[in-house]
This record gives C-alpha cells, sequence and structure tokens, in this order.
C-alpha cells in the first residue's frame, strides 16, 4: 500500500481521488463534457453554431473588442478558456464577467501578481473553444484550473476565495485554482486598477446591455 | 463609475471619459479625454473637483496641474482604451445630439427561469388591479428582448415604479414577484409627456431590464427596492389583462422621517410583542399579509419564530419594555422624535435602540451643539451596556413568549457587538446627512467634550466614529497638505525676493492651513486622548515649522517667520512633539523681536540725534546729496577756536571743525563749518559740536572697516603706510629713510601728532630740529586717529596715558 493509499485510509478512498482528480481535469479539459453540463436547449443552439477559432467576419483585435470575440463552448468553456491563458511573461490570470453587449460577454482580468489588467470579449455560442489567444497571451503548460468567475465579482479579485467557496453547491469548486497561488496578493491587497483600466471600465459597462449587481 | 466633471459646463457626471447629461458634450479630441480624466475622482480629490466645477460654471479658465494631465496622457497610450474611445460614442452622440441617458439593473435569482435556453414562464409587470401584462412569453428563445415604453400618470412625477413578475398570460394572474424597481431622476414635466423606454432583457445568465430616457432629458437611475423577491406567490386573483401597458403606479413623495428602523422590525410589522408565542406571531403574519406584501410579512414571521434569527431581532427591539410602552415610544418617535430624549428608567439596550430610532431623525437644521451632545448620550450608554442584562431582559421576555431561553451570554455579546456596528452606522448617516462645515463642528465637539480637550480616553464609539471620520476625511485632508506644501514651496521661492513677496504665500498658507485644520481637528483631539501621533497632522506641521526657520535663518524675515510659529502654536497644541519645539521657537523669536525693537529704538534715538546729516542705518545726507557710510574709507577730524583780541581785549572767537571722509574711488567729502563772529555764536558753536557728535557717531560705525585698511596692508606686505611713514610692526617707523626702532625711540604725543626722536636725542639733533634744517619727523593723528592709535599699541606696543 502506497503513502497515499494509507494516507487516505486504504484502496476505496484512493479510487474515490482518482475519481475526483479524473473529473476535475474533464472539467478543465474535455469539450464534450463540459458542453454535456449545459442544458439541452442551449446545447442544441450551441452545436448548431459554426466551430471556428475566430470569427472570420470580426474586426479589430481578436478578443480585445466585441466585434472579434473569442468563441468558446458554454459557460464552462469560457472558464476553461480564460483559465488556460498566461501571459508571455507566465503569469496567469484571475477573471471575472461584467456582463454582456448582446451576446458577447465581457470579463475583466489581472494578472496573478496584480500587475497587468485586461478587458476580454467572449461569445459562448460556439461549440469548441479557440485555439487562438488574444495578443500577448499563450496558453499555459500547467493544468487550467478554474481561476475566474463567469458572473460579476463585487470586489474583484479580493472577493476570489469567498466566490470560490461560493462554488462548492455547482460541482466546480474542486476545479479551482488552490487559494494559496493567489491569498499572498489578496492579503497585500496588491491589486489597483490603473488608470487607462478604470477608464476603460467605465467605457464598457456604460455599453453593457445586461449586467449582474453592480 | 467614478464621480466625474463635464470638461464643457461643469456639471456633475459619472464616468470620466462618458456624455454629460446636462449639455451633451462628449470628450472627443485626445486633449478633451486627457482632460475628462484629470477633471474626475480617478485623478483628483473630491473638493479639487468642486474647484474645477465652480470654474467652468463661472467661465473662468480651468487650471488643470500638468503632473495630472500627464498621467491622463499616459493613461491615453493604452491601445485598447484608444479603440474603445474610437468606436464608443453612440451615433447620436457623433450626431452631435446627447445620448439618451441608460441604466440597467439585473434581476436577482432569475437565472432558474433562463437556464433551459428559453424563457420557463412568462414575464411581465404587474399594473393597475394587481393583473398581469406579459411581456416575455413563456418558451422565448433566449436570447430574447422587448421594449415597453412607460409614461407618468401626474404632473411633474420623478419617479415610476415597476413590479416585474411571473404570471400567467392567459389568465392575467399574478404568480409570483420576480422584484419592484423604482425608476428615479425623471425630469418634471407634465402628465404623460416623459416618455421612458424600459427594455427587458433574458438571457442565459437572468433577466435585466435596460431604462433610458427618450427625450434624454432625465438623470435616471434604477433601484430594486423590493424587500423579497423572486419569492413565489400564490394569488386567485384573475383579473383582465391590457395588451398596451398602462402606466405603473405613480409613487407619491413620503416623508423622510415617517418610519424608523424600529418601525421596520419584524415586531412592528406585524404588530406583534415581544411577548406573543409562536401561534399568535403566525397569525398575525397572516392578518397583515392582507394589507402588507405577502413576501414581507412572512419574512416578518419567519424572522420572530425562527430561533437563529429571532435573537437579533429581540436584541434591534425593546427586550425589558413592556408591549404597551412599547408601542408609546413608536408612536413619540413619529411625532417628536427628539423628545424621547428625556425618556428615563428605560432598560439600556431599549434606551439605546430608542434614541438610535430618534437619531434617524436629525437633519442639516438640527443644531451642532446639541447633535454632540446627543452623541454623547449614546456613546457613553453604550459604553454602560451589559450583555448579562440584555440576556436577562430578553430570557424575561421569553418566559412569557414561550421562546427557548438564551442559555449562553457569549449569543448576546456577539449580537450586541453587531448592535454597536448599528449604533455607529445610523450616527454616521445622520452625520452624513449634515452640511459639510456643521459635519466637521459636531466631530469637533464631540471629541473635545468626551476627551476633555484630548485629556481623556473617549468612549469606544466615539473612538470608532472618528476612525469612520478619518477614512472619510483622508481624501480632502491629504489633498488640503498638498496644496499647502506646494504654498510652503511657492515661499521659499519667492524668499530671495523679499519680504512683500512671502507674506502673500504666508497669509495663503495661514488660511489653508487653518482651514485644514478644522477638519482635521476631531482626529487630532483623538489621537491625542489615545496617547497616537496623527501622522498628517504631524508631517503637516514639521513643513510649516521648517518654513519658519528657513525664513528666519536663511532670509532673516523674523515677522512671517513668527506669524507661522504662532500658526503652529494654535493649530497642532495636540500635538506634544510640535507644541513643544515651536513654544521653544517661539521664546526665541520674542528674545529675537524684542532685542531687535530695543534695537530699532536706539538707531531712531541717534537718527533723531544726526537728523540734520540725514542719517539712516545705512545712509548720510550733507548739502543735498546722500551719501553711504559704507563708502568711508578714511575720517580726518579738525577743530579749533581762534581767540582774537585787540589791545588785550577779547573781540571775538573763531570756532573751525572741518570733517573730511575719503570716500571709495577717491572723492573727498568736506563737511567744513567755518564761520567768523564778533561775540560767541551759540547756534555756531552747537553746529559745530553737532559735527564732532556725527564724527565720533562715523568713528564707531566705520572703525572695523577703516581698520581693515591697514590690516589688509600689514598681512599684503609686512607694514602699513600712514602719513609718510612705514610702520613695521614690533620693529621700527621708517620716516624718509630714516628708521625709528621702537625699542630704542621715544615717541612724543602732541596735538594732531606724533613726534619721533631716538632716545639718544643730542644737542645737535635739537639744533637741527629748531633751525627747521629738516623736517621734523613726526606723523599726524587726525586722519583715522582712532584706528591709528589701535594699531600703534597693536602692532608697536606704543600707548599713551589717556588715549
Amino acid at each position: 500500500m502506497g503513502f497515499l493509499s494509507s494516507l487516505f485510509g486504504g484502496n476505496k478512498e484512493e479510487k474515490a481521488l482518482q475519481e475526483a482528480l479524473r473529473q476535475v481535469h474533464r472539467l478543465i479539459d474535455d469539450e464534450k463534457y463540459q458542453l454535456e453540463l449545459v442544458h439541452p436547449a442551449i446545447r442544441e443552439q450551441i452545436e448548431s453554431a459554426p466551430a471556428y477559432d475566430k470569427d472570420p467576419k470580426g474586426t479589430g483585435p481578436f478578443g480585445f473588442t466585441e466585434n472579434n470575440p473569442v468563441p468558446v463552448n458554454g459557460p464552462i468553456g469560457q472558464l476553461a478558456y480564460f483559465s488556460k491563458l498566461e501571459r508571455l511573461s507566465g503569469q496567469r490570470i484571475l477573471f471575472h464577467r461584467l456582463g454582456a453587449m448582446d451576446t458577447v460577454d465581457v470579463f475583466e482580468a489581472v494578472t496573478f501578481d496584480g500587475s497587468e489588467w485586461f478587458i476580454l470579449f467572449a461569445d459562448l455560442y460556439h461549440p469548441r473553444r479557440s485555439r487562438l489567444t488574444p495578443e500577448g497571451f499563450r496558453f499555459t503548460g500547467e493544468v487550467g484550473q478554474f481561476s475566474g468567475f463567469t458572473n460579476f465579482c463585487g470586489d474583484f479579485p479580493y472577493d476570489f476565495i469567498e466566490k470560490k467557496a461560493a462554488m462548492r453547491d455547482s460541482g466546480l469548486s474542486m476545479a479551482y485554482i488552490a487559494i494559496s497561488k493567489v491569498a499572498d496578493q489578496i492579503q497585500k491587497r496588491a491589486f489597483a486598477r490603473p488608470l487607462a483600466h478604470k477608464a476603460k471600465l467605465e467605457l464598457v459597462k456604460s455599453r453593457l446591455s445586461s449586467f449582474q449587481g453592480q | 463609475m467614478a464621480k466625474a466633471i463635464c470638461f464643457k459646463c461643469g456639471a456633475d457626471k459619472s464616468g470620466a471619459l462618458l456624455a454629460c447629461r446636462g449639455c451633451g458634450a462628449t470628450p472627443r479630441s485626445n486633449s478633451e479625454f486627457a482632460v475628462s480624466l484629470s477633471l474626475s475622482e480617478h485623478l483628483s480629490s473630491p473638493d479639487t473637483l468642486a474647484r474645477y466645477s465652480n470654474d467652468l460654471r463661472n467661465g473662468r479658465q480651468l487650471s488643470v496641474p500638468r503632473e495630472t494631465l500627464l498621467q491622463a496622457l499616459e493613461a491615453l497610450k493604452d491601445p485598447q482604451l484608444l479603440s474603445m474611445l474610437g468606436a464608443e460614442q453612440p451615433a447620436a452622440s457623433k450626431l452631435g445630439k446627447p445620448a439618451a441617458p441608460s441604466v440597467s439593473i439585473a434581476v436577482r435569482d432569475s437565472a432558474v427561469l433562463t437556464q433551459t435556453g428559453a424563457l420557463l414562464e412568462s414575464v411581465g409587470i404587474e399594473t393597475l388591479g394587481n393583473s398581469f401584462t406579459g411581456l416575455l412569453p413563456k418558451g422565448s428563445k433566449l436570447p430574447c428582448t422587448v421594449a415597453q415604453v412607460f409614461s407618468t400618470a401626474e404632473d411633474g412625477q420623478d419617479q415610476l415604479k415597476i413590479h416585474l413578475c411571473v404570471g400567467d398570460e392567459a389568465h392575467r394572474r399574478v404568480s409570483y414577484s420576480l422584484g419592484k424597481f423604482q425608476i428615479s431622476g425623471i425630469s418634471p414635466m407634465p402628465k404623460g409627456k416623459p416618455s421612458i423606454a424600459v427594455q427587458f432583457t433574458a438571457d442565459l445568465n437572468g433577466i435585466s431590464l435596460k431604462v433610458s430616457d427618450n427625450h434624454a432629458t432625465s438623470i435616471l437611475a434604477i433601484a430594486d427596492i423590493s424587500p423579497v423577491t423572486s419569492t413565489r406567490q400564490s394569488t386567485d386573483e384573475r383579473v383582465g389583462v391590457s395588451r398596451t401597458a398602462p402606466p405603473p403606479i405613480p409613487s407619491k413623495p413620503v416623508a423622510r422621517f415617517s418610519r424608523t428602523a424600529l418601525h421596520q422590525s419584524p415586531f412592528a410589522l406585524l404588530g406583534a410583542t415581544i411577548r406573543d408565542d409562536r401561534r399568535r406571531i403566525v397569525e398575525l403574519a397572516e392578518e397583515k399579509s392582507l394589507e402588507l406584501d405577502h413576501d414581507v410579512c412572512q419574512k416578518a414571521r419567519s424572522d420572530l419564530t425562527n430561533p437563529r434569527t429571532r435573537l437579533n431581532v429581540e436584541i434591534s427591539w425593546l427586550p425589558g419594555v413592556s408591549p404597551r410602552k412599547a408601542m408609546q415610544l413608536l408612536d413619540g418617535l413619529l411625532h417628536d422624535p427628539m423628545a424621547i430624549r428625556g425618556e428615563s428608567g428605560l432598560p439600556t439596550l431599549a434606551h439605546l435602540n430608542v434614541l438610535a430610532a430618534a437619531f434617524e431623525s436629525v437633519d442639516g437644521d438640527h443644531d451642532a451643539d446639541d447633535l454632540a451632545e446627543f452623541i454623547q448620550e449614546m456613546a457613553y450608554l453604550v459604553e454602560d451596556l451589559s450583555p448579562d442584562d440584555v440576556l436577562s431582559d430578553i430570557n424575561a421576555d421569553r418566559s412569557v413568549s414561550g421562546f427557548p431561553e438564551v442559555k449562553s451570554v457569549d449569543q448576546i455579546e456577539a449580537e450586541l457587538n453587531e448592535r454597536k456596528r448599528c449604533y455607529r452606522n445610523t450616527i454616521k448617516e445622520a452625520l452624513d446627512r449634515l452640511p459639510s462645515a456643521k459635519l466637521v463642528q459636531v466631530m469637533t465637539e464631540t471629541v473635545d467634550g468626551s476627551t476633555i480637550g484630548g485629556e481623556d480616553h473617549a468612549p469606544g464609539l466615539i473612538d470608532d466614529l472618528v476612525d469612520s471620520y478619518e477614512v472619510e476625511t483622508q481624501g480632502p485632508l491629504q489633498s488640503g497638505a498638498e496644496n499647502i506644501r506646494k504654498l510652503i514651496q511657492a515661499a521659499r521661492h519667492a524668499a530671495p525676493s523679499g519680504d512683500m513677496a512671502v507674506r502673500t504665500y504666508v497669509d495663503k498658507i495661514l488660511a489653508a492651513a487653518r482651514s485644514w485644520d478644522r477638519i482635521a481637528q476631531p482626529i487630532q483631539l483623538s489621537a491625542k486622548a489615545r496617547g497616537i501621533e496623527h501622522e498628517a497632522s504631524s508631517s503637516l506641521g514639521w513643513a510649516i515649522r521648517s518654513l519658519a526657520i528657513d525664513l528666519f535663518n536663511t532670509h532673516d524675515m523674523l515677522d512671517q517667520s513668527q506669524r507661522l510659529t504662532s500658526l503652529l502654536k494654535e493649530l497642532f497644541s495636540e500635538i506634544p512633539e510640535i507644541s513643544e519645539r515651536v513654544d521653544q521657537d517661539a521664546d526665541a523669536l520674542d528674545e529675537i523681536a524684542t532685542d531687535r525693537s530695543q534695537r530699532a529704538e536706539r538707531l531712531n534715538a541717534i537718527f533723531e540725534k544726526f537728523k540734520d546729516f540725514g542719517l539712516t542705518e545705512t545712509t548720510f545726507a550733507w548739502k543735498n546729496r546722500t551719501y553711504s557710510i559704507d563708502s568711508i574709507c578714511h575720517i580726518t577730524f579738525f577743530r579749533s577756536v581762534t581767540t582774537h583780541k585787540t589791545n588785550f581785549v577779547e573781540t571775538g572767537k573763531t570756532e573751525k571743525a572741518i570733517l573730511t571722509l575719503a570716500l571709495d574711488g577717491g572723492q573727498n567729502l568736506n563737511m567744513s563749518i567755518d564761520e567768523q563772529g564778533m561775540f560767541w555764536n551759540k547756534d555756531l558753536s552747537k553746529q559745530i559740536q553737532s559735527l564732532a557728535e556725527f564724527y565720533g557717531f562715523l568713528l564707531h560705525v566705520t572703525f572695523d572697516r577703516r581698520l581693515q585698511f591697514y590690516e589688509d596692508q600689514i598681512e599684503e606686505r609686512g607694514y602699513w603706510v600712514y602719513d609718510e611713514c612705514y610702520f613695521y610692526p614690533g620693529q621700527k617707523v621708517v620716516f624718509r629713510g630714516k628708521e625709528f626702532p621702537v625699542r630704542d625711540s621715544s615717541f612724543l604725543r602732541s596735538y594732531g601728532c606724533i613726534e619721533m626722536r631716538k632716545k639718544d636725542f643730542g644737542v645737535l639733533d635739537k639744533l637741527k630740529r629748531e633751525v627747521s634744517l629738516t623736517k621734523v619727523p613726526q606723523f599726524s593723528t587726525l586722519t583715522d586717529t582712532d584706528v591709528i592709535f589701535h594699531l600703534l599699541k597693536e602692532h608697536m606696543g606704543l600707548s599713551w596715558g589717556n588715549s
């Protein structure tokens, strides 16, 4: 019996743990599984939409404007896509959803170290997520555990811990990054929005067609 | 959204780069973007924004600090921001028309209706007669949107209420409420004139409302005003439907102080007493549901019967007070809230809850002194709160109502802590309703009274209030301090230009520091009472002191330095270290001022004495010309009185005095008083005496300068030259090639000259002297007399008894 087995009390527990881990990986990586979690009616709508990496009619910088949003596969696909992004410097991002401009969702994001802030746009009505990244980003080599939310965080990103805790009911919380990855920065209150970002937020918020609790 | 000021009209607006709802102006060029960012909370303090607004409204030129504009311009390099700005302006704005103001709100918990990709039930609004008017039909594919235009039912109506519901379209029946929303800020117009468009959108995220004014004249806001949302409510009422969406029920203006927090307690809402049992509470809730919102009544019932929530409600109510007395108190609060302060004999917690409710009536007209006393009353009562007493009162009530007793005082303590926070918030909200100046006055008097001028600890509630006050005044204090620091810097720069230039800045520093201190006063007093230092005050105090010291030490500006020191004594007495140092400074400056005053008196006396010579501290005048005292290089004075006699009878005297001043540049000034009279001329004599005294004065004030002339010669050459003689210090005097060693010579002093003789002066020498074969070796002492005798003594060791 290995160390883990003894730690978790035997084969039964070990199997449960492995099953949980498998489930986490499916949540994070398996696009079909992500779609399965969406209600059938929506799934049907999503599956009937074109699958592409980028809207051929899109204009403007990819992911940075509502005219060229990132195509993703439903709400879980949104989570998975943004959670896999990292800056070229290796910094991953925390994010939350500000609201929507018609069918395009608008997200605010910040690097784990609080040094860079972004406004990103995604269109979730697509059967698979884009294989492209917005300029200045790449896909992380790490397991892309979820690092954001598809709803609005009133005290973003300082309420990350509470919001993560609130995800317990949804069954997604185990797919989230460990709090320790950002706790230090949160504790140090290291996230300060730069002036340009604040101005962008105001402009974006004034144009949202729907938003929550702002 | 950050508060901002329109760069065109100076009106308040939300969002730095968004259109102004007042004048419709939208920033379009890079410079307008930069100015607009600068005129926002992002880069300017509220005080500065108020100043900008005032300037713009009064047509004055806007003066934005360069650093602020640079920060804004730096932000405007962000490509995404630039791209948004390029694409941002809505079509109406691009055409130069004001954009329709719009605001949105999401409906809480509505996502459940949209989870399936189609609306699970019909969503609409409640219209007159409690009927349901459908807007988004059941089964609508998401996302879906419908717009509805509403107007007003009364002249001048400035708000509308919308009750969003799920309902049965076929039977026009409301099934349950999704929330009640209030749209406010509608421009006052005749009824039916406003045109408020409401867009109802359902998507995967739920349902949202977007409100806009088609006339673009309103400053709209939308708020969810329903206390409970998304609670299903069954209804059997089936009434007729109207497809044309009649106007919602207009809301009536309600007096601000119609209900207090106590009146909104579940006890008050249901008309229940703290001694009613569970069954009675349920009955009351059912009864009240007929006249009040069903959801509200059910929540009140739940709060009173659920053991987890009941304690909180009891603690916020009037434990230990009889039901009858409780009703009287509630009535009293509505009629004369301040009279309730005269109540005595109430349990402390109940007393505090009543006072907190009375506090809700405080408005901007309330007397500041009375308010400060009121706050202190509450603060001391909070100190008296005893968890054991509260436990006892609540359990006494519960013994009647039949609810289980509270076992642990810990539960009470936790609830009381929460309650104390409520008291603080209630007072804070009341203070926030006051005009700023009065708020500061109330805080100052409250802290001053409770700490006895900073000498004693204040009750915890007051400390908490001060802490909140400190956080909220941090912005104005910081910008005020920055302003004063800029003035200090400006005063330093102006100092080389003289007292008048500095005085202007010192005037401004005095005014700005007094305004700043008025705001900081409560914090300073509280800090002193707590034995801590208010860092902002301390830092500012030292900065002003530093200027005071520099102005005196570097620029000799005693008056300005004293003004600043007096200011520091006046404003920063609460900071012991500054107070102590400033007292020392003030003493030192007073001493200097006294010395200077005495010196000035002495000088004035001298000036008066020599007024004939037009004497000032640096100049004198002779025959309508003014000369600098510092230009005097050498002074020669000659005075004689000649008596005239005829046949041994005195016929008159000629008195003569000549003061010759050798000035810089080789010029000589002869001040001569020389007039012959038959008889003694007293006035003339007085003039000569005056000239002699002036000579004495000049000797005194120019001594150092004239002495230096000869000392420099000694330094450079090893001797000094005076009246044809070469004086070698300690050795000899050389006169026309003839040496008179000091040791071997006699120096005979007579009027106006000193004759030199060798000690072996013989008969032959006497003869030569008598027959004037040679010039008698002597030198005059009429020029720089005082200096020459000083040099002879110091360098040659020569002195005479009466010199």
